[in-house]
């Protein structure tokens, strides 16, 4: 069964897109069923069995046999749904939950263009077999009788059979009635296809259009003799169709016929003997859903506006003609001809292009922003696994999904967000017999919240769960060896919560569980200060914890302090810093043989900024210094610089891997000549400070 | 991925592009070769705490591109003239240059005039090179700049 399939890279690509929205529909869909215990909304279940069916539709187009079989299976599980036949049980939910991580399985296998080894056939069979337990059906079910449309005249269908199924499915869905419409236009005085134009308009009105012969493009091109037929679902009946047909202007006669169904075959089960073996179907799906990797494969399209598309050619456009003005000026300046004038005009297109230059920046930046949502929306099915597997009753409460996010940000922090959920159940919520006793709801609720805040996204993951308990950290942190016992008493209770961002904190065995790839909390504090975002803890044993974490709306431009010190230009991301001083050289005080000052009470230890990177302190004249003052969760920090330039938005560059390590820098920016800044790393700058400190303090 | 790198002498002539360190020629591949401009045109600014072969990075048409001094990479001092010149080269999906003395030529080589590397032919790690070419009477050592480029990444994924 190879994966060589008879389509190009092309539709393989948007296949995989559909596809990976139709499971996600079904499985929310399934996710829904399983809440609502069998109080199931028609239309939903509706929606979610005709993501089933364009699924196997598009599959079998495909050539992809498993992934169709499959669905087909599951298609059929949700028709009995639909036609009530079958009630809604967890053991169907597992089930029908099974089926989808197969369906995704085989999705990942024309992804990575490798097979996974699953046997179809066996999770066929528990489908099949499930579905026969349900019905209690016997393998000698014998036939109904066949299929009649109730026809009043005796012409032949106008339509193919498959259309007619297909609009009695949606019909009887939606308790609705189906015509087969035949309208003879006259031809003689207008155009046939503006009347046959006006009557499908009247039919979209009162109902769906389903087919029509011609079609609509066909009618736009004029493409009629004298007959229009239309396959149409409507909750209207057949007078009223009819009548308004017939008040439009020249149509010569018109023909209704309803379609009703008769008694429709009934499938014949086919139950094939049971295997020894259909457990291990599912079990294989399990296992396979575990080593496979949880990546958010963000696809490498994206969805724009048109509208946005729209407003990037007119800039461009702009662009082309201040072009077409900067090189007539020019050439006028060249000949010496109206230089003046010219000069002015000049001047006047610069600005020009930097206002459209900057609109440009703006709607580029949002095409490139995705809702949270796309990351969002696997958690709700993850939380309801661990908290299957962890045995305790958790309730996940989403807001903000439509928060939007730079696409780069949102593949990021799927994997901290992921770790912080399963922290909030594993660790967090109790079971639901001690929640019970401490008077708690014996549904814990775990919420996720995002939301836009100036400059930034916060996120917040909060939890009604015990807690976390400073002492206890400390101590687990001392018996871990990673702090000393004299140092855990000199720290305040936030400091001790964040203990747990240390390296090292997770030992190797909670690790495993977790996610098997080495992810503690202090990876996830990194990942997140990789983005320019920090996290921040709140709790209170017994009640519940709460993770804050905040990131930049966008990683492209930042706003920034720029300044120069020894010939070298920098750039300080405006959040890191607390405020800008002039110190005098008088005022410092020396602590431990480092300079410091006091700063309205508190002691702020100074550094030249070459200090941090290990270059000669240059000699500053004069009587003062300047003096940068940053702060980040530790503390803060003065950075003695020689001169300030100013604030500036700069658009963030990426430093090459090829430089190797550049500790203390995350990232370059090109000033208004060209210069290159270099823009500072807060925390990692802040970190060599406090440790050279340390070791300053252990060699005294 | 570096496996291709390496592969680059193949069973056809080779274009290579000829500059001098000192007093040696070397050669390396026009393939990945993007540009090559003199180093007295552009400007380029030193990053902090970075090996000292790094001479910095520079400002290409709005992109900064990392620069390799390959005199400072093989052990030479440094130095620099008006026959200077940058060559901008690909790394895989990325950008890179590298300093070097002067720009000879760019010359066909068939391929019955390259040797493989034996043992010690010149001061650099055999690693990076990719033979010898006899051109007349010179020898021009071939080099993989990519090589010498990745050997130099920041690993990133290490806790």
């Amino acid at each position: 069964m190879g994966l060589d399939f008879e389509a190009t890279p092309e539709e393989i690509k948007i296949f995989l897109e559909e596809a990976k929205e139709q499971i996600q529909t079904l499985e929310d869909g399934i996710m829904s069923l399983e809440k609502e215990h069998g109080e199931i909304d028609p239309e939903s279940l509706q929606s979610i069995f005709r993501a089933a069916h364009t699924l196997k539709g598009s599959s079998a187009a495909l050539g992809h046999v498993n992934m169709a079989k499959l669905t087909h299976e599951m298609e059929t599980i949700l028709d009995h749904l639909r036609k009530k036949s079958i009630d809604v049980t967890p053991e169907l939910v597992e089930l029908l939950l099974d089926g989808i991580d197969g369906l995704r399985i085989f999705n990942d296998e024309i992804y990575q263009g490798k097979e996974s080894g699953i046997d179809v056939n066996d999770l066929v069979l528990d489908l099949q077999n499930f579905v026969a337990t349900a019905l209690d059906i016997t393998p000698d079910t014998p036939k109904k009788a066949p299929f009649h449309p109730d026809q009043t005249d005796l012409k032949g269908p106008l339509f193919d059979a498959s259309l007619e199924t297909a609009a009695l499915e949606i019909a009887t869905s939606l308790n609705q009635n189906v015509f087969e419409i035949e309208v003879r236009l006259n031809t003689e005085n207008t155009l046939p296809s503006v009347r046959a134009y006006q009557v499908m308009m009247f039919l979209e009105d009162i109902g769906q259009l389903i087919a029509s012969e011609p079609t609509l493009q066909d009618l736009e091109k004029d493409r009629i003799e004298d007959t229009l037929k239309v396959l149409l679902v409507t909750k209207t009946d057949k007078k009223a169709v009819e009548d308004g047909i017939a008040s439009i202007p020249d149509c010569k006669k018109v023909t209704l016929t309803a379609i009703k169904k008769a008694n429709k075959t009934e499938k014949k089960e086919k139950i094939i003997s049971a295997k020894p073996s259909t457990d291990l179907a599912r079990k294989g799906v399990k296992a396979e859903k575990r080593t496979r990797s949880s990546e958010t494969v963000i696809s490498p399209t994206i969805r724009v506006d048109v509208d946005v598309l729209d407003d990037l050619m007119n800039l461009v456009g702009e662009l082309v003609i201040d072009r077409t003005r900067i090189n007539s000026d020019i050439q006028k300046l060249h000949e010496r001809k109206e230089a003046e004038e010219a000069l002015e005009k000049l001047g006047q297109t610069g600005n020009h292009i930097g206002r459209v230059t900057e609109k440009l920046q703006e709607l580029i930046m949002k095409a490139r922003l995705l809702p949270l949502e796309t990351l969002f929306r696997k958690f709700p099915r993850m939380v309801r696994d661990l908290a299957l597997k962890a045995e305790k009753e958790v309730q996940l409460v989403m807001v903000g999904e439509d928060t939007e996010i730079d696409r780069s940000v949102i593949e990021q922090i799927s994997d901290p967000l992921i770790h912080l959920l399963r922290n909030a159940i594993d660790h967090g919520i109790e079971k639901p017999e001690e929640r019970a006793r401490l008077n708690k709801n014996s549904t814990g609720t775990v919420c996720l919240s995002a939301e836009p805040e100036e400059n930034y996204i916060v996120i917040r993951i909060k939890d009604d769960g015990k807690g976390i308990d400073p002492a206890k950290i400390a101590a687990s942190a001392v018996k871990k060896g990673l702090i000393t016992p004299q140092k855990v008493q000199s720290l305040s209770v936030k400091e001790a919560t964040e203990l747990v961002f240390m390296p090292g904190f997770s030992t190797a065995e909670e690790v495993t569980q977790v996610s098997g790839r080495g992810v503690g909390m202090d990876i996830v504090k990194k990942n997140l200060e990789n983005l320019n975002g920090s996290i921040q803890v709140f709790t209170e044993v017994g009640k519940g914890t709460e993770f804050r974490i905040e990131l930049p709306l966008t990683l492209a431009i930042m706003r920034t302090l720029l300044f120069q010190s020894t010939d070298n230009l920098y750039a300080i991301p405006l959040s890191a810093v607390a405020e800008t001083n002039r110190i005098s050289k008088a005022e410092i005080k020396y602590v431990n043989n480092r300079k410091a000052i006091n700063l309205r009470g508190k002691v702020l230890p100074l550094i030249h900024i070459e200090e941090l990177f290990n270059l000669p302190v240059p000699q500053i004249s004069g009587d003062f210094y300047f003096v940068i003052v940053v702060k980040n969760a530790k503390g803060q920090v003065g950075i003695i610089v020689e001169k300030l330039l100013g604030e500036e938005e700069v658009v963030v560059k990426t430093l090459s891997k090829l430089l190797g390590e550049t500790r203390g820098i995350s990232g370059a920016a090109i000033l208004g000549q060209g210069e290159v800044a270099f823009i500072l790393d807060v925390p990692s700058l802040l970190a060599y400070v406090t440790d050279s400190r340390l070791a300053g303090a252990c060699c005294n | 991925m570096l496996e291709d790198q390496k592969k680059t002498l193949g069973p056809k002539d080779h274009q290579v592009v000829v500059f001098r360190l000192a007093a040696e020629e070397f050669g390396t591949s026009i393939d990945s070769i993007k540009e090559i401009r003199k180093l007295s045109d552009l400007s380029i600014t030193k990053v902090p705490k970075t090996k000292e072969y790094i001479a910095g990075v520079v400002n290409l048409r709005g992109k900064i591109i990392p620069v390799i001094d390959l005199r400072m990479r093989f052990g030479m001092e440094k130095s620099v003239s008006e026959t200077s010149r940058i060559i901008v080269f690909e790394v895989e999906d990325d950008v890179c240059s590298a300093i070097v003395d002067e720009v000879n030529e760019v010359i066909k080589i068939p391929n019955e005039n390259i040797e493989t590397a034996t043992s010690m032919v010149s001061c650099i790690n055999k690693d990076y090179i990719e033979g010898i070419a006899k051109i007349d009477d010179r020898l021009v050592v071939l080099v993989n700049l990519q090589l010498i480029a990745l050997k130099n990444q920041a690993n990133q994924n290490a806790i």
